[in-house]
């Protein structure tokens, strides 16, 4: 297992930690302990780990003076600019490392992450996304707390980096290499994100079975004793303070709506990371609803959501939607806005903030009661600048005959002599033009400012343009102000977006699909013409 | 480098409609700055350019920076202090004079409007929210006093003493709004259009209204009905001023501009915001509407826009641009001068009658007061101008009136920057030029302090460097089929050879060929034609009659001699692939007849042979294929069967093309009998 020691003539010489695909001789590569040792020497302050609480045996007093800059883990902050869902941020570190070639041949020897207590399809889920991260998933013992196991760590022992703990487990395993003064500890002889200075819960670690394989073999272990944190995550080696208690984010789902299920309620202790976090707590959500309700049917959810951000407590989110593949796919869930506030907490440029908890509680009800948009139509395809037409929505529910809703939109005199398109859509498929954000309280915000899905949306796309600025967005302009307001002496982007007339109907289901018309307007109104 | 007086008034003559290097010969060229668009184009400090083509000293401006604010755009002056309205985030400033300090936040993007009102309080319109806000004018102390409904923008706000009320401008209702001193709005009138942009009134109780997306002036009467005063070409009035019984309008056309359906972006790791790119300017009109109603077009820009207009006290009338940051003068037979050139974008807004006359911009944000009496340097500097190649500079002239002292610097990148030479050595006279060869050059000049001074030309010589003319692609190509003629193959033979090639002349200058050919295995050239040609063309038809047959290589040489000394011609040349000359037919060998079947051989120098054909007694010519079938070599043997034939004697003929179409033709008489 990487980070097992090598020895020569009774020396540290190093840490195992690379091999050379499908190679028959048994060579591998070793990280020389000198560079690991050189990563024991890099300064290790709590406020690089936000709500890690330092252990009474831990050796010296901690600066608190800097944020860091490493919860971005790699990527860009997060502004709002972008949508969010729980796979964006793992999926931006993918594409970023796809570009970083290893050397021919020369593999860096995985990191097993031992999955426990998960459905296979939601282990199947999660090991695809962990996988071009350099990891091995390996379904193994169920969740839950383990007791006994080593208390400390040792050279050649296992050591465990407890992604998830609780009703599920996800541990990373690898071996001890070396433990110098204070405790601290390097393992792994190779990095386990790259993510420099990370603070990932750490565990004691016991193997249980060693499987061999021609291909890779690898050592099936659980975690057993927490037990410090993995302070710094760089290429030689990880590097793991035992005196600082990590921050961990408790994560409760509850399922509702579902008749003699066994389990509904899952509790997990998640590991607080950027690209980590959101994907492990949509496996949780996903597994949760997967062993409740596996059904592939209709499935009309809702989802009451609370997430503990630090300076701004407890956030609610009150989202609906319909699955017509059912609660088990769990595409659906992973659009959640509990995964932009996530995101936000974690990466906002503005302050630094970190998730403290995150309760979900899902009401699932096996439905077809929504209201599917069937068509748009309006009494004439051309109309006359200035007037106020009706957009004809028909609505289709099972079983019920259609019903049409009116909606009426002003044709504005601008649009003389062009067309106009008109879209009708659900609520929560419409993006609201958001003021630039000027700090986390706005972040947040934007994240709850949304259309329902339980609201139809007609949108008239007006012939002017508008602009975003921080705290303000200004629609409707005439060119002039918009020439002088898309402003070049400042680095904002100033491209304007086109300004939409809305209409909002609400309706007591969730509304699904959406369509479009396309309005020819006269150049002179009809009236104006006939001189009436 | 001399020029003769002579000479250097010819060339004047001859360039004096044209600033660029147009002349197709390096020869002395010169850039003639003499007409207003090419004067236009330069940089103004104090200096004014007219549209007669003239640069006179101009107005003395003080620029005050509002730091870190992108935009000031409206502006209202009482006693001593200036009130200037801002963006982004909807300040207002107060200027003593000295200093500009906050004074107001609404908390909104942009204070769009400002107008005293009859209770001497300060009234900021705004948007995005169309919130107008009282201001005290000592304290600062604001409070919000109107929310006009439907209203998003307040473009425009002005104190009607008549009616005792503050009238707005909004958008995007294309409202008028007159509000009671409480702040109850009252809608005055809704226009066709969708913003109210500028207001004016005539203090007789007239409201004159300019509007967007119809370039609009109305006129709300005192009775409250409205009336079109003129539909202007384009699609905003922008700004309007009544003064003396007369209107100034500025009237913009603008193309819708560019914009998507806001949609956050993919994922974190799209691609990053972009950061602002310079909009694209309108074109304005500026129009004098007189009290008769009779409009009047006085000045048409295509490059800018106008953001503001006003009546000076002196008639004229002023108009500021939204891009490059100027300010127009214009007189009442609509000549013009650019009066003002300031660093930023854009000039917003003008307070120019005032006491203290004073004007604001926007990219960035600055107060500009016009101080009284003349500025102390008038600068006028050109644009960068390019020779289009390395040059050594002539000499610099200039024609007017006045003690001008004019300098130059030079340099190779497009942008004047530190790469390029300091500022010259000052001309006082007209003379040579003491900057470095280069590309670019740039003039300016010093004006006195002298109202009178005003320059009118500048010319500025120079010589630039030879480039060398580079031949390529050298083709020789048979004459093309006659007219009707279908291309056939092989190809007629031909002994005329259509030689063409291409040439990069960067400096256009007239040249001169020469060509030589040689056999491709020797090392001798061999001149197409003697001296006594001078070959411009870049082609030439080749009679190759009495060349023997065999690949060739041609040389085209290119020269600039027919312009350049000796010392200063240049010249290249290059070699084409071998081409093939074939004049000459193949030949039918060893024909025979024998049991029924005519064999030979056709041999031709080069091959490959391209088509062989019999014909027995006249009749149809048949194609023969040679015994391999294939037409691949220069010697081919044939061996085909005369079918069936008649008793009697047979006339039995052959002939043969080789690839360049030269025919050969043989015959046999076959007896036959049975």
């Amino acid at each position: 297992m990487s980070g097992s020691p090598i020895y020569l003539e009774g020396r540290l010489a190093g840490a195992y930690a690379y091999g050379w695909s499908h190679g028959t001789d048994p060579v591998v590569g070793v990280t020389p302990i000198a560079n690991m040792l050189a990563e024991l020497k890099r300064p290790v302050r709590l406020d690089m780990f936000p709500g890690a609480k330092p252990l009474p045996n831990r050796p010296r007093a901690e600066s608190t003076q800097r944020p860091s800059k490493e919860r971005f883990a790699g990527l860009p902050p997060f502004r709002g600019e972008h949508e969010v869902s729980a796979l964006s941020t793992i999926r931006a570190l993918q594409e970023q490392r796809a570009g970083v070639q290893a050397p021919v041949g020369l593999h860096r020897a995985t990191t097993p992450i031992m999955l426990g207590g998960l459905d296979d399809s939601v282990a199947h889920m999660l090991a695809k996304e962990l996988e071009p991260l350099g990891f091995v998933a390996v379904q193994s013992s169920a969740g839950g707390s383990r007791k006994g196991g080593p208390s400390r760590f040792e050279p050649g022992g296992a050591v465990a980096v407890e992604l998830v703990r609780g009703d599920i487990a996800m541990t990373g395993v690898g071996t001890i290499t070396y433990v110098g003064g204070g405790g601290r500890t390097l393992a792994f002889g190779h990095p386990m994100l790259d993510a420099g200075a990370t603070g990932l819960p750490t565990a004691t670690a016991r193997v249980l079975h060693v499987l061999v394989s021609e291909f890779r073999s690898f050592k099936i272990a659980e975690a057993a004793q927490p037990l410090g944190a993995l302070v710094q995550d760089r290429q030689p080696a990880i590097v793991i303070d035992p005196g600082i208690e990590p921050a961990r984010i408790p994560v409760r789902v509850k399922v509702n709506g579902v008749e003699g299920a066994p389990k509904t309620e899952w509790r997990v202790d998640v590991a607080s990371h950027r690209v980590l976090t959101p994907s492990i707590v949509f496996g949780v959500i996903a597994n949760a609803v997967k062993s409740t309700a596996s059904d592939a049917t209709d499935v009309i959810f809702r989802a009451r959501s609370k997430v503990g951000i630090e300076g701004h407590g407890l956030v609610s989110l009150d989202e609906q939607g319909f699955s017509p593949m059912g609660a088990a796919s769990p595409a659906v869930f992973s659009q959640l806005q509990m995964f932009a506030l996530m995101e936000a907490a974690f990466a906002n440029p503005f302050e630094t903030s970190r998730l403290t908890s995150i309760d979900l509680e899902l009401d699932l009800e096996q439905s077809r009661e929504v209201y599917q948009i069937a068509d748009a139509s309006v009494a004439y395809d051309e109309v006359d600048p200035g007037d106020d037409i009706t957009i004809y929505v028909r609505l289709r529910r099972v079983d019920q005959p259609d019903t049409t809703r009116a909606v009426k939109v002003r044709i504005p005199k601008a649009a003389a002599g062009k067309t106009v398109r008109v879209a009708v859509s659900a609520g929560n498929r419409v993006a609201i033009e958001q003021p630039r954000p000027g700090s986390l309280g706005d972040l947040i915000e934007q994240t709850q400012r949304r259309y329902p899905a339980t609201s139809l949306v007609v949108a008239l796309q007006m012939p002017t343009r508008g602009l975003r600025f921080e705290g303000h967005v200004v629609d409707s302009l005439p060119p002039s102000a918009l020439n002088a307001l898309q402003l070049v002496s400042t680095s904002e982007d100033s491209r304007p977006f086109v300004t939409q007339s809305r209409a909002e109907i609400k309706l007591p289901q969730v509304v699904v699909g959406g369509t479009n018309l396309a309005l020819r307007v006269r150049k002179v109104a009809r009236d104006q013409l006939l001189g009436e | 480098m001399q020029i003769s007086k002579t000479t250097l008034q010819i060339v004047f003559a001859a360039l004096a409609l044209a600033t660029s290097a147009s002349v197709a010969a390096v020869t002395t060229q010169s850039f003639v700055l003499d007409s207003a668009d090419e004067l236009f184009e330069g940089e103004l400090d104090g200096a004014a350019v007219h549209s007669d083509g003239s640069v006179r000293v101009g107005a003395a401006t003080e620029r005050t920076e509002l730091e870190n604010i992108p935009l000031a755009y409206s502006l209202a002056q009482r006693g001593g202090a200036t009130f200037v309205g801002t963006g982004a985030s909807g300040v207002v400033y107060r200027f003593d004079g000295k200093k500009a300090k906050v004074f107001a936040n609404t908390g909104e993007l942009l204070v769009a409007s400002l107008a005293f009102g009859g209770d001497g309080a300060l009234y900021a319109g705004t948007l995005p929210n169309g919130r107008i806000y009282r201001i005290d004018p000592k304290s600062g102390k604001m409070k919000r006093f109107s929310s006009p409904k439907g209203a998003k923008h307040v473009w425009a706000l002005l104190y009607d003493k008549k009616r005792g009320r503050l009238i707005a401008g909004t958008g995007p209702e294309g409202k008028v709004f007159s509000i009671d001193p409480i702040g109850r709005p009252r809608v005055l009138h809704t226009a066709e259009a969708s913003h109210v942009m500028a207001l004016a009134t005539d203090g007789k109780g007239a409201i004159y209204a300019g509007t967007s997306d119809d370039a609009l002036v109305l006129r709300i009467k005192p009775n409250n009905q409205a009336e079109v005063v003129h539909d202007f070409p384009g699609n905003e009035v922008t700004a309007i001023d009544y003064h003396s019984g007369k209107l100034a309008v500025a009237a913009n056309k603008f193309k819708t501009a560019p914009g998507a359906q806001f949609k956050p972006t993919a994922g974190p790791g799209g691609k990053p915001a972009r950061p602002g790119t310079r909009p694209r300017p309108g074109s304005g009109e500026l129009w004098r509407v007189d009290a008769d109603g009779r409009a009047e077009m006085l000045v048409s820009r295509k490059d800018t826009h106008f953001t503001a207009v006003q009546w000076g006290a002196d008639g004229a009338i002023y108009a500021a641009g939204g891009h490059e940051g100027r300010i127009l003068r214009v007189e009442a037979d609509g000549s013009y001068s650019i009066w003002v050139d300031v660093e930023e974008r854009q000039v917003t807004a003008l307070h120019l009658r005032a006491k203290s006359p004073t004007f604001v911009t926007g990219d960035s944000a600055a107060i500009y007061r016009v101080r009284p009496g003349k500025p102390h340097d008038a600068v006028w500097t050109s644009k960068a101008l390019d020779t289009r190649f390395a040059s050594k500079w002539g000499r610099l002239t200039w024609r007017g009136k006045g003690r001008f002292v004019l300098q130059t610097r030079s340099g190779n990148t497009q942008e004047p920057g530190e790469t390029w030479s300091a500022w010259s050595k000052a001309l006082k006279q007209p003379g040579v030029i003491s900057s470095p060869p280069g590309r670019f050059i740039q003039v300016r000049a010093n004006l006195p302090k002298d109202d009178t001074a005003v320059l009118r030309a500048v010319e500025l010589f120079y010589l630039p460097q030879n480039q060398r003319a580079r031949v390529s692609n050298i083709r020789g190509d048979r004459p093309p089929p006659e007219r009707g003629q279908a291309p056939r193959r092989p190809p007629r033979p031909t002994i005329l050879l259509n030689l063409s090639w291409k040439v990069d002349n960067p400096d256009r200058d007239p040249l001169r060929y020469r060509i030589a050919y040689r056999e491709e295995g020797q090392p001798a050239w061999r001149h197409m034609f003697g001296e006594d040609t001078v070959l411009t063309d870049a082609k030439y038809t080749w009679n190759t009659d009495s060349i023997p047959d065999g690949y060739y290589v041609v040389r085209v040489e290119a020269s600039d001699e027919e312009s350049n000394p000796d010392a200063l011609t240049l010249r290249s040349s290059a070699t084409s692939e071998p081409i093939r000359i074939d004049n000459h037919p193949p030949r039918i060998e060893e024909l025979k007849v024998r049991k029924g079947r005519v064999r030979g051989r056709v041999v031709d120098r080069l091959g490959p042979i391209a088509r062989i054909q019999m014909s027995v007694d006249a009749g149809t010519w048949r194609d023969v294929f040679p015994t391999d079938s294939l037409l691949d070599a220069a010697s081919e043997r044939f061996d085909v069967s005369l079918g069936e034939l008649s008793n009697g004697s047979h006339i039995v003929a052959l002939r043969a093309f080789d690839a360049a179409g030269n025919q050969a033709n043989r015959e046999i008489t076959v007896k036959t009998s049975r």
